[in-house]
């Protein structure tokens, strides 16, 4: 069930960010290219978890934290960005 | 510890998006809003959850319940997306 | 390649200005704010047609851009600061980058107003607000 689960995720996770980068195609905002990566990031993400070996506990492996924060980091990164332009 | 920390900040990162989201939907009514904030709301939950199953409540394995937030925020999202973009 | 205007800049060139000619009358009224202008006088100053001039100082007053009086038998124009920090914006660009201005004039609409509204959200500030 995991791995089904699992699947969904990662396909979801990549159709958002197909989404997003066809908003940044059509608007050229830049909110949108950082969703985009920070989804497909996500799914990266989803995609090491399912492949490292079963026996290492939950996601405490250092390399998917990073993945992880290097996400929500972007993430942050984007509505830092927005609200600096919008300052004129 | 370090990991404490970034399970926090994703948290409270989903938390912000999720919250800017609604707010925009209140303000804006386009749909598109409605279903992202419940997307990260969603996230949110998963992240929270994420460190309770880590930090707190050790003994258990939380990770089945964890991933059907995740699941949910993405059919909202990804419903949300086709639907309500033209 | 130029890289396009702002996202910002693109939006409102979209809503408001809708040619070259008419982008060239805001900024003039803009430098010259806050003399008042009628068509005759525009167009004697960009060398162009008194009736085109008047049809867009007509289209600008009807968007807000330009506040407008009439004077025995003439309308009279002039700029009174709205959407000050879009027409700045919009004369520096068509001064460095006109081809990259000019094409963001005539580009097909942006997207829908859905996709607008998520990048608007995460503006902590909502757009308009001069605090």
């Amino acid at each position: 069930m995991n791995q089904v689960l699992s699947g969904v995720i990662i396909a979801g996770y990549a159709a958002a960010g197909l989404f997003f980068l066809r908003f940044w195609r059509d608007t050229h905002d830049r909110l949108f290219a950082i969703f985009a990566t920070s989804f497909w990031l996500l799914c990266v993400q989803r995609i090491l978890l399912a492949l490292r070996t079963p026996g290492i506990s939950g996601e405490n492996v250092a390399y998917l934290y990073l993945v992880r924060l290097a996400a929500f980091v972007l993430l942050l990164v984007g509505i830092i960005d927005k609200n600096r332009k919008s300052a004129n | 510890m370090i990991a404490r920390a970034i399970y926090i900040l994703c948290a409270l990162t989903s938390l912000a998006c999720a919250v800017l989201l609604l707010r925009g939907f209140v303000r804006s009514r386009a749909r598109l809003l409605l279903w992202s904030g419940l997307c990260f709301t969603f996230l949110c939950l998963n992240n929270v959850l994420l460190y309770v199953d880590v930090e707190v409540m050790t003994q258990v394995d939380l990770s089945l319940l964890r991933t059907i937030p995740v699941v949910i925020a993405l059919g909202l999202l990804l419903y949300g997306l086709i639907w309500e973009v033209k | 390649m130029t890289s396009p205007v702002s996202a910002d800049l693109r939006a409102f060139l979209h809503e408001y200005v809708k040619s070259v000619e008419q982008a060239e009358i805001l900024l003039l009224l803009f430098r010259t704010s806050p003399r008042e202008w009628n068509a005759v006088k525009v167009g004697r100053e960009l060398r162009v047609d008194a009736v085109s001039a008047a049809r867009r100082l007509s289209d600008l007053h009807l968007g807000g851009l330009l506040s407008a009086r009439s004077d025995e038998d003439a309308l009279l124009y002039w700029y009174e600061g709205a959407y000050d920090p879009l027409v700045r914006e919009l004369s520096v660009e068509l001064s460095e980058r006109p081809t990259a201005v000019i094409s963001a004039i005539y580009a097909p609409a942006p997207a829908a107003n859905e996709v607008r509204a998520f990048a608007d959200a995460f503006r902590i500030r909502a757009k308009g607000d001069s605090t």
